[in-house]
């Protein structure tokens, strides 16, 4: 029996366990996945010439084993085995409405190979669903996880300058990563030509300047190296495996289990309280049951939904915390593809180190109010770099000793901006459990059926335009560029199947992530989300996570869950 | 007449040597694997890799075996319908050669085969993604090779410090690294 059972060790899942493991209770973590060791299991080691055939997967397993993640920009040879195989995990896509579901299941989750870039949701956003009425309103506000937001930053290292945007507000920052000479350039032209826009530095969770806390837990500064999603030996960006797991387990409060696939969790009739959670063995597919007090349930988006629709009951025939009917719905991802990319003038000057980061713009539509025609915003991820090697060599004809001439030398300045936009929530995009097929565990696999909607288009459209125009102010020549929306899955931010509500007849959560229905079952990853913002929503998942868990405990040590 | 003689002698000995020599220095750098490629495709993917990136003041792409790399990829990477690619795309170059010259790739001096190849590269690189794709992967490797990274570019593994501003002059390297291929952006 175990004060705790924390299902899932990703990025929501760490920050929970840690939280209650130094809240003193004692926590257990189900991981589906096979253990990996900090350092060891990494691949930061490969130098270029180092990479098995040269960074590509063999063609004929990427189609059998990987055809959904192969989508992903951070699969290749070196990270292969950081990524599900497509083929032993599957899912259907509703008919013509493909979703590219993006996993790893391991020890760490997809903290292990994030983006890292690292933002706070605003008031604008937790006030979204009221002001345009897509969605029920979320039953918190900014000012219920400011501090939260706090402790998490401080606790994971956040690089970042403050700017003073009420959009995208400011945090416990570590030094900010400096801009190129370039865009400084960009910037100015951006910000002349278009008041109300910002370009600022990205914010992401790499320590520039580690604090005491972060070297106690053997975390490292940043070595620019730009070969994160391999993991880092250096424990430079905060992962589960760098930095929330160590500091769960140096409590001696922790148990982790591994190989461990959460199955469904079980309740008591009588109390309504979840009792246990049903585990198959990955390996064996052993059956086993972990009995605890409270349960975070932190499994990703879609996991969740999966564990809660299969733990039917006869108090709870439509699955678990599901009177509402909401449980698998309102299924969201940013609305992302729009890209466009360019060369501008700048100076002769270059740069040193590969900085795992870049330049964002913060929304700057619909602020106040919607004058545009089309509900929500969006920002862009983006740099100005010099050229590399790679495309200085393909993107001209060239031959012999003037081809090794050219790309001996630092191209011309490379401007990309890419957009992230707010889906907005929509209750006919779903995750259901299939009629009849089965995982090779037995358990019903899952039918996704998630599309974008007009308004999530038109963002995708206004995203490009924008692009293209603030490239043209700076006296780019655009020379690339894409508009179509990648499928929904392919942002990797998928959010909103278990959601926050005031209101249990129309959500599943209540304002502290606990769950209407079953008062000791707590779900704090990207399911809990009301409504998508369309900043990198991680650090908003890890707040949640520290705030539920602190009311979870208080609430145990009062006698109320 | 003698001078010439012995001009024309060493010519045709530097390309037999090209040819028994290289892809035997080539094909050692895959330790314990029979070359999938036949001979003449060796001696050609050899000539087409010496073209691009030919031994200047740096290696070329023979020197730091690229033709070996290329080898292995083809039997350890790629699927039937990118060898088919790749080995169609070759026997295509091979093909411009003979209609020029008379002579296989393989069979011509280096100033020959840049002769045949810079106007070909110039046509076909925008136009048949066979070609470019074939011809990004030979660059590809060898710029990812230990020589193409630390002697022609420059390479850090762990830089340690992020500069975002140093000077650069003409005598500047750029920077190696694995990266994404050049299209990452389609017009679409």
């Amino acid at each position: 029996m175990f004060d705790a059972i924390v299902i899932g060790s990703g990025m929501s899942g760490g920050i929970a366990a840690k939280e209650l493991c130094e809240r003193g209770l004692k926590v257990l973590i189900i991981e589906r996945g096979r253990k990996l060791e900090h350092g060891a299991s990494y691949t930061d080691w490969m130098q270029p010439w180092d990479l098995p055939n040269a960074g590509n997967i063999p063609e004929e397993e990427l189609a059998k084993d990987y055809p959904i993640q192969r989508q992903c920009y951070a699969v290749n040879s070196a990270t292969k085995d950081l990524w599900v195989k497509d083929s032993q995990h599957p899912y259907e896509s509703a008919e013509g409405k493909p979703f590219s579901w993006i996993r790893g299941y391991h020890l760490g989750g997809r903290s292990i190979m994030w983006g890292r870039q690292t933002y706070r949701f605003s008031e604008m956003d937790f006030s979204a669903n009221k002001r345009d009425g897509h969605g029920v309103d979320w039953p918190i506000r900014y000012a219920d996880l400011a501090p939260w937001y706090d402790k998490v930053e401080t606790f994971i290292g956040v690089s970042g300058a403050k700017e003073g945007l009420p959009q995208l507000p400011d945090g416990q920052f570590l030094p900010a990563m400096a801009m190129t000479d370039t865009e400084k350039l960009f910037k100015e032209a951006v910000e002349k030509s278009f008041p109300g826009r910002k370009v600022i530095q990205g914010r992401c969770a790499h320590l520039t300047e580690p604090q005491p806390h972060h070297i106690e837990l053997g975390r490292n500064p940043c070595q620019y190296r730009s070969l994160c999603e391999r993991g880092c030996s250096f424990g430079a960006y905060h992962s589960s495996l760098s930095s929330s797991l160590p500091a769960a387990e140096r409590t001696g409060n922790l148990t982790i289990v591994t190989d461990a696939i959460a199955h469904s969790i079980i309740t008591d009739a009588k109390t309504g309280k979840a009792t246990c959670v049903r585990i198959i063995d990955q390996n064996t597919k052993e059956k086993r049951v972990y009995e605890a007090r409270v349960i975070f349930l932190c499994a990703s988006t879609i996991g969740t939904a999966q564990v809660l629709l299969n733990s039917r009951s006869d108090a709870h025939p439509r699955g678990l915390a599901n009177g509402s009917d909401q449980v698998g719905r309102n299924l969201m991802d940013h609305v992302y593809g729009p890209s466009v990319a360019g060369v501008m003038n700048g100076p002769e000057t270059y740069h040193r180190g590969r900085r795992p980061n870049g330049i964002y713009i913060p929304r700057y539509r619909n602020l106040e109010a919607d004058d545009t025609g089309y509900h929500r915003g969006y920002g862009y991820q983006g740099g100005v770099m010099r050229q590399g090697w790679r495309p200085m060599a393909d993107a001209q004809p060239g031959v012999g000793a003037e081809l090794k001439d050219r790309v001996r030398h630092p191209g011309p300045w490379a401007v990309r901006l890419s957009g992230f936009g707010e889906m907005l929530p929509d209750p006919n995009n779903r995750v259901t459990l299939h009629a009849t097929k089965t995982d090779e565990w037995g358990i019903p696999q899952l039918t996704i059926d998630c599309a974008h909607g007009e308004n999530d288009k038109e963002l995708g459209r206004h995203m490009l335009e924008d692009a293209r125009a603030m490239l043209i102010a700076a006296g780019a020549t655009i020379t690339a560029e894409n508009g179509k929306l990648h499928p929904p899955g392919l942002g990797i931010h998928e959010m909103g199947t278990a959601r926050m509500g005031r209101d249990p007849k129309t959500s599943v959560l209540n304002g502290f992530n606990q769950a209407h229905e079953v008062p000791n079952l707590f779900i704090t990853d990207g399911a809990a989300m009301t409504s998508s913002g369309c900043q990198n929503p991680s650090l908003t998942y890890m707040a949640m996570s520290a705030r539920a868990a602190y009311h979870a405990t208080e609430w145990m040590k009062a006698g109320m869950i | 007449m003698i001078e010439l003689d012995r001009r024309q002698m060493l010519e045709g000995i530097g390309a037999l040597i090209g040819l028994a020599a290289l892809p035997a220095e080539a094909l050692a750098a895959a330790v314990g694997k029979a070359p999938s490629l036949d001979k003449p495709t060796t001696a050609l993917v050899t000539a087409f890799a010496d073209t691009l990136i030919p031994l200047t003041d740096t290696p070329g792409a023979v020197q730091v075996g690229v033709p070996a790399q290329f080898d292995a990829l083809m039997h350890d990477w790629a699927g039937p319908a990118r060898r088919t690619a790749y080995l169609e795309a070759l026997g295509a170059i091979d093909d411009e050669a003979k209609a020029q010259t008379g002579k296989p790739l393989a069979l011509l001096t280096p100033a020959q085969r840049k002769a045949v190849l810079v106007p070909y590269d110039a046509r076909n690189l925008a136009s048949d993604m066979r070609y470019a794709s074939l011809k990004d992967l030979i660059i590809n490797l060898y710029y990812l090779s230990e020589p193409g990274s630390t002697v022609e570019l420059r390479y850090e593994h762990n830089p340690g410090v992020w500069e975002a501003s140093t000077p650069m002059t003409a005598q500047t390297r750029a920077w190696a690294g694995a990266m994404p291929a050049g299209k990452l952006l389609v017009i679409a």
